[in-house]
Protein backbone atom coordinates (compact mmCIF):
# COMPACT_ATOMS: atom_id res chain seq x y z
CA UNK A 1 0.00 0.00 0.00
CA UNK A 2 1.01 3.51 -0.87
CA UNK A 3 0.60 6.47 1.55
CA UNK A 4 -2.60 7.71 -0.75
CA UNK A 5 -3.72 4.61 -0.59
CA UNK A 6 -3.63 2.47 -3.95
CA UNK A 7 -2.29 -0.42 -3.35
CA UNK A 8 0.42 -1.19 -6.43
CA UNK A 9 0.88 -4.45 -6.84
CA UNK A 10 -2.95 -5.20 -7.55
CA UNK A 11 -3.09 -2.39 -10.47
CA UNK A 12 -0.31 -3.82 -11.60
CA UNK A 13 -1.53 -7.36 -11.42
CA UNK A 14 -4.79 -5.48 -13.16
CA UNK A 15 -2.61 -3.87 -15.97
CA UNK A 16 -1.66 -7.41 -16.49
CA UNK A 17 -4.90 -8.43 -17.02
CA UNK A 18 -5.07 -5.41 -19.70
CA UNK A 19 -6.92 -3.47 -17.56
CA UNK A 20 -6.31 0.61 -18.56
CA UNK A 21 -7.92 1.56 -16.07
CA UNK A 22 -5.37 0.52 -13.67
CA UNK A 23 -2.94 1.91 -15.53
CA UNK A 24 -4.80 5.51 -14.94
CA UNK A 25 -4.73 5.22 -11.29
CA UNK A 26 -1.18 4.98 -11.29
CA UNK A 27 -0.90 7.21 -13.60
CA UNK A 28 -2.89 9.49 -11.12
CA UNK A 29 -0.90 8.86 -8.42
CA UNK A 30 2.91 8.81 -9.14
CA UNK A 31 3.19 10.56 -12.93
CA UNK A 32 3.81 14.29 -11.07
CA UNK A 33 6.65 12.31 -8.97
CA UNK A 34 8.19 9.84 -11.72
CA UNK A 35 8.36 13.55 -13.42
CA UNK A 36 9.87 14.96 -10.72
CA UNK A 37 12.67 12.20 -10.13
CA UNK A 38 13.20 11.86 -13.90
CA UNK A 39 13.88 15.98 -14.00
CA UNK A 40 16.61 15.92 -11.44
CA UNK A 41 18.42 13.32 -13.34
CA UNK A 42 18.21 15.01 -16.52
CA UNK A 43 17.82 18.55 -15.57
CA UNK A 44 15.31 18.82 -18.98
CA UNK A 45 11.76 18.71 -18.43
CA UNK A 46 11.08 17.74 -22.25
CA UNK A 47 13.33 14.99 -21.77
CA UNK A 48 11.77 14.00 -18.20
CA UNK A 49 8.21 13.80 -19.82
CA UNK A 50 9.64 11.43 -22.17
CA UNK A 51 11.25 9.22 -19.66
CA UNK A 52 8.41 8.88 -17.84
CA UNK A 53 6.12 8.53 -20.58
CA UNK A 54 8.29 5.16 -21.79
CA UNK A 55 8.56 3.99 -18.64
CA UNK A 56 5.28 3.52 -18.19
CA UNK A 57 4.90 2.19 -22.06
CA UNK A 58 7.01 -0.36 -19.89
CA UNK A 59 4.82 -0.69 -16.73
CA UNK A 60 2.25 -2.04 -19.04
CA UNK A 61 3.63 -4.29 -21.04
CA UNK A 62 6.18 -5.57 -18.11
CA UNK A 63 3.12 -5.69 -15.49
CA UNK A 64 3.09 -9.28 -15.49
CA UNK A 65 6.95 -9.33 -14.14
CA UNK A 66 6.61 -7.58 -11.16
CA UNK A 67 7.77 -10.20 -8.75
CA UNK A 68 5.64 -9.13 -4.84
CA UNK A 69 8.60 -11.27 -3.44
CA UNK A 70 11.24 -8.78 -4.61
CA UNK A 71 9.82 -5.72 -2.87
CA UNK A 72 7.12 -3.10 -3.35
CA UNK A 73 5.57 -2.37 -6.89
CA UNK A 74 6.61 1.53 -5.95
CA UNK A 75 10.14 0.73 -5.65
CA UNK A 76 9.86 -1.50 -8.91
CA UNK A 77 7.90 1.77 -10.90
CA UNK A 78 10.53 3.96 -9.48
CA UNK A 79 13.33 1.73 -10.60
CA UNK A 80 12.30 1.80 -14.37
CA UNK A 81 11.90 5.31 -14.39
CA UNK A 82 15.03 5.80 -12.66
CA UNK A 83 17.05 3.41 -14.54
CA UNK A 84 15.59 4.96 -18.38
CA UNK A 85 16.38 8.34 -16.89
CA UNK A 86 20.08 7.00 -15.60
CA UNK A 87 20.88 5.51 -19.35
CA UNK A 88 19.65 8.65 -21.32
CA UNK A 89 22.01 10.66 -18.94
CA UNK A 90 24.89 8.16 -19.89
CA UNK A 91 24.05 8.21 -23.49
CA UNK A 92 24.26 12.40 -23.44
CA UNK A 93 21.01 12.69 -23.57
CA UNK A 94 21.50 16.10 -21.66
CA UNK A 95 24.06 17.78 -23.98
CA UNK A 96 22.02 17.19 -27.29
CA UNK A 97 18.88 19.70 -25.49
CA UNK A 98 18.96 23.32 -23.84
CA UNK A 99 18.63 23.53 -20.38
CA UNK A 100 15.39 24.32 -18.46
CA UNK A 101 16.84 27.22 -16.02
CA UNK A 102 13.69 28.26 -14.62
CA UNK A 103 12.87 25.15 -13.59
CA UNK A 104 15.80 23.90 -12.50
CA UNK A 105 16.77 26.61 -10.09
CA UNK A 106 13.46 25.89 -9.01
CA UNK A 107 14.44 22.07 -8.72
CA UNK A 108 17.75 23.30 -6.84
CA UNK A 109 15.93 25.02 -4.14
CA UNK A 110 13.37 22.44 -3.59
CA UNK A 111 14.34 19.39 -3.90
CA UNK A 112 18.03 19.25 -5.48
CA UNK A 113 20.38 17.15 -3.48
CA UNK A 114 21.03 19.18 -1.01
CA UNK A 115 17.67 19.12 0.32
CA UNK A 116 17.26 15.17 -0.66
CA UNK A 117 18.16 14.53 3.12
CA UNK A 118 16.39 16.87 5.22
CA UNK A 119 13.07 16.20 3.69
CA UNK A 120 13.09 12.21 4.20
CA UNK A 121 10.39 11.67 6.59
CA UNK A 122 11.87 11.60 10.18
CA UNK A 123 12.03 8.14 11.86
CA UNK A 124 12.73 6.43 8.46
CA UNK A 125 15.61 3.70 8.66
CA UNK A 126 17.18 5.75 5.52
CA UNK A 127 17.58 8.88 7.30
CA UNK A 128 18.87 7.43 10.81
CA UNK A 129 21.39 5.57 8.79
CA UNK A 130 22.58 8.38 6.37
CA UNK A 131 22.81 10.67 9.23
CA UNK A 132 25.73 8.52 10.79
CA UNK A 133 27.51 9.18 7.47
CA UNK A 134 30.35 12.09 7.44
CA UNK A 135 28.24 14.90 5.78
CA UNK A 136 30.77 14.39 2.55
CA UNK A 137 30.28 11.02 2.16
CA UNK A 138 26.52 11.02 2.80
CA UNK A 139 26.63 13.97 0.04
CA UNK A 140 28.24 11.86 -2.89
CA UNK A 141 25.71 8.75 -2.17
CA UNK A 142 23.10 11.31 -2.36
CA UNK A 143 24.75 12.93 -5.76
CA UNK A 144 24.57 9.22 -7.34
CA UNK A 145 20.86 8.78 -6.14
CA UNK A 146 19.47 11.49 -6.51
CA UNK A 147 21.34 13.14 -9.94
CA UNK A 148 22.49 9.62 -10.99
CA UNK A 149 25.87 11.32 -11.30
CA UNK A 150 29.15 8.93 -11.98
CA UNK A 151 31.94 8.03 -9.62
CA UNK A 152 33.89 10.53 -12.34
CA UNK A 153 31.20 13.22 -11.80
CA UNK A 154 30.55 12.84 -8.42
CA UNK A 155 35.02 13.23 -7.64
CA UNK A 156 34.49 16.27 -9.58
CA UNK A 157 32.02 17.80 -7.81
CA UNK A 158 33.43 17.64 -4.27
CA UNK A 159 36.56 18.29 -5.90
CA UNK A 160 38.35 14.90 -4.85
CA UNK A 161 40.24 12.34 -6.84
CA UNK A 162 38.12 9.72 -8.09
CA UNK A 163 39.62 6.99 -5.70
CA UNK A 164 38.69 8.58 -2.97
CA UNK A 165 34.98 9.08 -4.04
CA UNK A 166 34.74 5.59 -4.82
CA UNK A 167 35.94 4.54 -1.69
CA UNK A 168 33.73 6.63 0.11
CA UNK A 169 30.60 5.50 -1.39
CA UNK A 170 32.13 1.75 -0.89
CA UNK A 171 32.33 2.32 2.74
CA UNK A 172 28.92 4.52 3.04
CA UNK A 173 27.60 1.69 1.07
CA UNK A 174 28.52 -0.75 3.81
CA UNK A 175 27.86 1.45 7.07
CA UNK A 176 24.36 1.83 5.82
CA UNK A 177 24.18 -2.05 5.59
CA UNK A 178 24.75 -2.54 8.76
CA UNK A 179 22.66 0.01 10.30
CA UNK A 180 19.72 -0.64 7.83
CA UNK A 181 20.17 -4.87 8.44
CA UNK B 1 23.88 -14.81 3.00
CA UNK B 2 24.45 -12.63 0.31
CA UNK B 3 28.53 -12.15 0.01
CA UNK B 4 29.57 -8.42 1.60
CA UNK B 5 31.05 -7.66 -1.61
CA UNK B 6 27.97 -8.53 -2.96
CA UNK B 7 25.78 -6.48 -0.94
CA UNK B 8 27.84 -3.49 -1.49
CA UNK B 9 27.89 -3.86 -5.25
CA UNK B 10 24.32 -4.56 -5.46
CA UNK B 11 24.26 -1.05 -3.43
CA UNK B 12 26.38 0.47 -6.25
CA UNK B 13 23.81 -0.71 -8.87
CA UNK B 14 21.04 0.50 -7.25
CA UNK B 15 22.96 3.73 -7.05
CA UNK B 16 23.67 3.45 -10.25
CA UNK B 17 27.04 3.37 -10.46
CA UNK B 18 28.32 0.20 -11.90
CA UNK B 19 29.73 0.78 -15.84
CA UNK B 20 30.73 -1.20 -18.17
CA UNK B 21 32.03 -4.30 -17.72
CA UNK B 22 31.12 -4.20 -14.28
CA UNK B 23 27.79 -3.62 -14.90
CA UNK B 24 27.46 -6.31 -17.63
CA UNK B 25 28.89 -9.17 -15.25
CA UNK B 26 26.80 -8.24 -12.76
CA UNK B 27 23.70 -7.85 -14.64
CA UNK B 28 24.83 -11.44 -16.38
CA UNK B 29 24.56 -12.78 -12.98
CA UNK B 30 21.24 -11.15 -11.72
CA UNK B 31 19.53 -12.41 -14.14
CA UNK B 32 19.89 -15.65 -12.25
CA UNK B 33 20.70 -14.99 -8.88
CA UNK B 34 17.78 -14.78 -6.75
CA UNK B 35 19.92 -13.49 -3.71
CA UNK B 36 21.71 -10.90 -5.67
CA UNK B 37 18.34 -10.04 -6.84
CA UNK B 38 17.02 -9.77 -3.22
CA UNK B 39 20.35 -7.42 -2.25
CA UNK B 40 19.19 -5.12 -5.21
CA UNK B 41 15.28 -4.76 -3.94
CA UNK B 42 16.38 -4.40 -0.18
CA UNK B 43 18.75 -1.26 -1.66
CA UNK B 44 15.96 -0.12 -3.89
CA UNK B 45 13.36 -0.15 -0.87
CA UNK B 46 15.28 1.54 1.14
CA UNK B 47 16.47 4.47 -1.16
CA UNK B 48 13.18 4.75 -2.48
CA UNK B 49 11.97 6.77 0.40
CA UNK B 50 13.88 9.88 -1.51
CA UNK B 51 11.83 9.59 -4.61
CA UNK B 52 8.79 9.68 -2.31
CA UNK B 53 10.05 13.07 -1.69
CA UNK B 54 10.46 14.50 -5.03
CA UNK B 55 8.59 17.71 -5.81
CA UNK B 56 6.08 17.21 -7.69
CA UNK B 57 6.29 18.22 -11.31
CA UNK B 58 2.57 18.89 -13.03
CA UNK B 59 2.77 16.52 -16.82
CA UNK B 60 1.21 18.34 -19.35
CA UNK B 61 -2.50 17.22 -20.51
CA UNK B 62 -1.52 15.28 -23.12
CA UNK B 63 1.23 12.83 -21.84
CA UNK B 64 -1.58 10.37 -20.12
CA UNK B 65 -2.88 10.77 -23.97
CA UNK B 66 0.15 10.09 -25.48
CA UNK B 67 0.82 6.54 -23.08
CA UNK B 68 -2.36 5.23 -23.88
CA UNK B 69 -1.66 5.58 -27.85
CA UNK B 70 1.36 4.12 -27.21
CA UNK B 71 -0.03 1.10 -25.27
CA UNK B 72 -2.58 0.24 -27.20
CA UNK B 73 0.49 -0.62 -30.05
CA UNK B 74 2.42 -1.96 -27.53
CA UNK B 75 -1.04 -4.48 -26.26
CA UNK B 76 -1.43 -5.21 -29.57
CA UNK B 77 2.43 -6.59 -29.74
CA UNK B 78 2.53 -8.07 -26.56
CA UNK B 79 -0.73 -10.66 -26.93
CA UNK B 80 0.74 -11.28 -30.33
CA UNK B 81 4.22 -11.89 -28.68
CA UNK B 82 4.21 -12.33 -25.27
CA UNK B 83 5.93 -15.17 -25.11
CA UNK B 84 9.01 -14.05 -26.83
CA UNK B 85 9.13 -10.93 -24.83
CA UNK B 86 8.85 -12.95 -21.52
CA UNK B 87 11.99 -15.20 -22.36
CA UNK B 88 14.20 -12.29 -22.79
CA UNK B 89 16.02 -12.25 -19.45
CA UNK B 90 15.30 -9.45 -17.33
CA UNK B 91 18.50 -7.31 -18.75
CA UNK B 92 16.99 -5.90 -21.38
CA UNK B 93 14.34 -4.89 -19.26
CA UNK B 94 16.52 -2.82 -16.99
CA UNK B 95 18.42 -1.66 -19.69
CA UNK B 96 15.57 -0.06 -21.00
CA UNK B 97 16.58 -1.57 -24.28
CA UNK B 98 14.31 -3.87 -26.64
CA UNK B 99 14.95 -5.18 -30.15
CA UNK B 100 16.95 -2.18 -31.20
CA UNK B 101 19.95 -4.08 -30.27
CA UNK B 102 18.78 -7.28 -32.70
CA UNK B 103 18.05 -4.83 -35.97
CA UNK B 104 21.93 -3.75 -35.16
CA UNK B 105 23.21 -7.07 -35.12
CA UNK B 106 21.16 -8.35 -38.02
CA UNK B 107 23.05 -5.93 -40.39
CA UNK B 108 26.25 -7.79 -39.09
CA UNK B 109 24.59 -10.92 -39.59
CA UNK B 110 23.94 -9.91 -43.32
CA UNK B 111 27.42 -9.08 -44.03
CA UNK B 112 28.24 -12.44 -42.62
CA UNK B 113 25.60 -14.14 -44.89
CA UNK B 114 25.98 -12.38 -47.81
CA UNK B 115 29.94 -12.91 -47.79
CA UNK B 116 29.63 -16.33 -47.50
CA UNK B 117 26.47 -16.70 -49.32
CA UNK B 118 28.35 -17.17 -52.60
CA UNK B 119 29.78 -20.68 -52.22
CA UNK B 120 26.94 -22.47 -49.79
CA UNK B 121 23.25 -22.48 -50.01
CA UNK B 122 21.06 -19.47 -48.82
CA UNK B 123 19.71 -19.79 -44.85
CA UNK B 124 15.75 -19.70 -44.62
CA UNK B 125 16.46 -17.94 -41.52
CA UNK B 126 18.88 -16.53 -39.62
CA UNK B 127 19.16 -15.62 -35.78
CA UNK B 128 21.64 -13.23 -34.18
CA UNK B 129 21.74 -14.52 -30.62
CA UNK B 130 22.99 -11.96 -28.08
CA UNK B 131 24.73 -11.91 -25.08
CA UNK B 132 23.19 -10.37 -21.77
CA UNK B 133 25.01 -7.48 -22.88
CA UNK B 134 23.09 -7.70 -25.94
CA UNK B 135 26.17 -7.64 -28.14
CA UNK B 136 26.24 -10.69 -30.90
CA UNK B 137 27.04 -13.98 -29.85
CA UNK B 138 26.82 -16.03 -32.34
CA UNK B 139 24.54 -16.53 -35.55
CA UNK B 140 22.75 -19.44 -36.80
CA UNK B 141 21.99 -20.15 -40.52
CA UNK B 142 19.27 -22.25 -41.04
CA UNK B 143 18.93 -24.25 -44.63
CA UNK B 144 16.21 -25.45 -46.67
CA UNK B 145 17.75 -28.95 -46.19
CA UNK B 146 17.44 -28.80 -42.62
CA UNK B 147 20.75 -28.63 -41.73
CA UNK B 148 21.82 -25.40 -39.35
CA UNK B 149 25.49 -24.17 -38.95
CA UNK B 150 26.58 -22.33 -35.96
CA UNK B 151 28.98 -19.29 -36.06
CA UNK B 152 30.40 -18.21 -32.52
CA UNK B 153 31.52 -14.45 -33.21
CA UNK B 154 33.25 -14.77 -29.61
CA UNK B 155 35.09 -16.59 -27.41
CA UNK B 156 32.80 -18.41 -24.90
CA UNK B 157 34.58 -19.97 -21.66
CA UNK B 158 33.10 -23.57 -21.24
CA UNK B 159 34.73 -24.43 -17.98
CA UNK B 160 36.00 -28.22 -17.42
CA UNK B 161 33.29 -30.76 -17.11
CA UNK B 162 30.65 -28.85 -19.63
CA UNK B 163 29.70 -27.99 -22.85
CA UNK B 164 27.57 -25.31 -24.94
CA UNK B 165 24.34 -26.78 -25.76
CA UNK B 166 22.23 -25.02 -28.75
CA UNK B 167 18.33 -25.33 -28.44
CA UNK B 168 16.05 -24.15 -30.44
CA UNK B 169 12.48 -23.24 -29.49
CA UNK B 170 8.90 -22.46 -31.69
CA UNK B 171 6.19 -23.73 -29.75
CA UNK B 172 5.31 -22.73 -26.27
CA UNK B 173 3.80 -26.47 -25.66
CA UNK B 174 7.04 -28.13 -27.05
CA UNK B 175 9.26 -26.43 -25.22
CA UNK B 176 12.99 -25.67 -26.19
CA UNK B 177 14.57 -28.87 -28.21
CA UNK B 178 17.94 -29.66 -28.72
CA UNK B 179 19.93 -29.06 -31.38
CA UNK B 180 23.24 -30.45 -30.54
CA UNK B 181 26.04 -29.91 -28.58
CA UNK B 182 29.15 -27.58 -28.84
CA UNK B 183 32.51 -28.16 -27.00
CA UNK B 184 33.65 -25.06 -28.25
CA UNK B 185 33.61 -21.94 -29.91
CA UNK B 186 33.92 -23.12 -33.59
CA UNK B 187 31.74 -23.16 -36.47
CA UNK B 188 29.70 -26.39 -36.64
CA UNK B 189 27.24 -27.86 -38.99
CA UNK B 190 24.32 -29.43 -37.81
CA UNK B 191 22.10 -32.07 -40.21
CA UNK B 192 18.93 -31.63 -38.98
CA UNK B 193 15.78 -32.49 -40.45
CA UNK B 194 13.46 -33.00 -38.22
CA UNK B 195 12.92 -28.81 -37.13
CA UNK B 196 10.65 -25.95 -38.13
CA UNK B 197 12.64 -23.23 -39.51
CA UNK B 198 10.17 -20.41 -38.70
CA UNK B 199 10.08 -16.44 -38.31
CA UNK B 200 10.60 -15.34 -35.04
CA UNK B 201 11.69 -18.98 -34.04
CA UNK B 202 13.63 -18.99 -30.39
CA UNK B 203 17.43 -19.90 -30.40
CA UNK B 204 19.49 -20.49 -27.52
CA UNK B 205 23.04 -21.18 -26.14
CA UNK B 206 22.85 -22.63 -22.68
CA UNK B 207 25.83 -23.50 -20.49
CA UNK B 208 25.31 -27.80 -19.88
CA UNK B 209 26.96 -30.61 -17.94
CA UNK B 210 29.20 -32.46 -20.54
CA UNK B 211 27.42 -35.08 -22.72
CA UNK B 212 24.72 -32.00 -22.67
CA UNK B 213 21.53 -31.31 -20.36
CA UNK B 214 20.62 -34.49 -18.30
CA UNK B 215 16.47 -33.91 -18.21
CA UNK B 216 16.45 -32.83 -22.27
CA UNK B 217 15.91 -29.14 -21.49
CA UNK B 218 17.80 -26.26 -20.90
CA UNK B 219 19.12 -26.54 -17.04
CA UNK B 220 22.49 -23.88 -17.28
CA UNK B 221 22.76 -20.68 -17.88
CA UNK B 222 21.89 -18.84 -21.54
CA UNK B 223 25.23 -17.50 -23.10
CA UNK B 224 23.21 -15.88 -26.38
CA UNK B 225 20.02 -16.47 -27.66
CA UNK B 226 18.11 -14.72 -30.39
CA UNK B 227 14.62 -14.54 -32.93
CA UNK B 228 15.00 -16.13 -36.40
CA UNK B 229 14.64 -13.68 -39.14
CA UNK B 230 14.05 -13.93 -42.90
CA UNK B 231 17.42 -13.16 -44.84
CA UNK B 232 16.62 -10.30 -47.79
CA UNK B 233 19.31 -11.94 -49.61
Amino acid sequence: MSADGNNYAQLLAACGRGDRSALRVIYDGEARKMIGVAMRILKRRELAEEIVHDAFVQIWRFSSRYDPGLGSARAWMFAIVRNRAINALRDGARETSAPDDEINSAMDRESGTENAFDRLAEGSALKRCLEQLDAKRRFAVLLAYVEGLSHGEIAARLNVPLGTCKSWITRSLAQLRECLA
Amino acid sequence: MTDHRDELQAGEYVLGLLEGPTLAEFERRLAHDRILQTAVANWREHFSAIDANVTPIEAPATLLEKIETSIGRAGTVERASGFRERLWSNIAFWRGTSFAGVAASLALAMVVVSLAGRATPKPIVVAVMQTAEMSPGAIVNAFADGSLTIVPLKDFVVPEGQTMQLWTLWDKTTGPVSVGLLARSKSLHFKRSDLPRGNDQLYEITLEPAGGSPTGKPTGPVLVKGFATTPRI
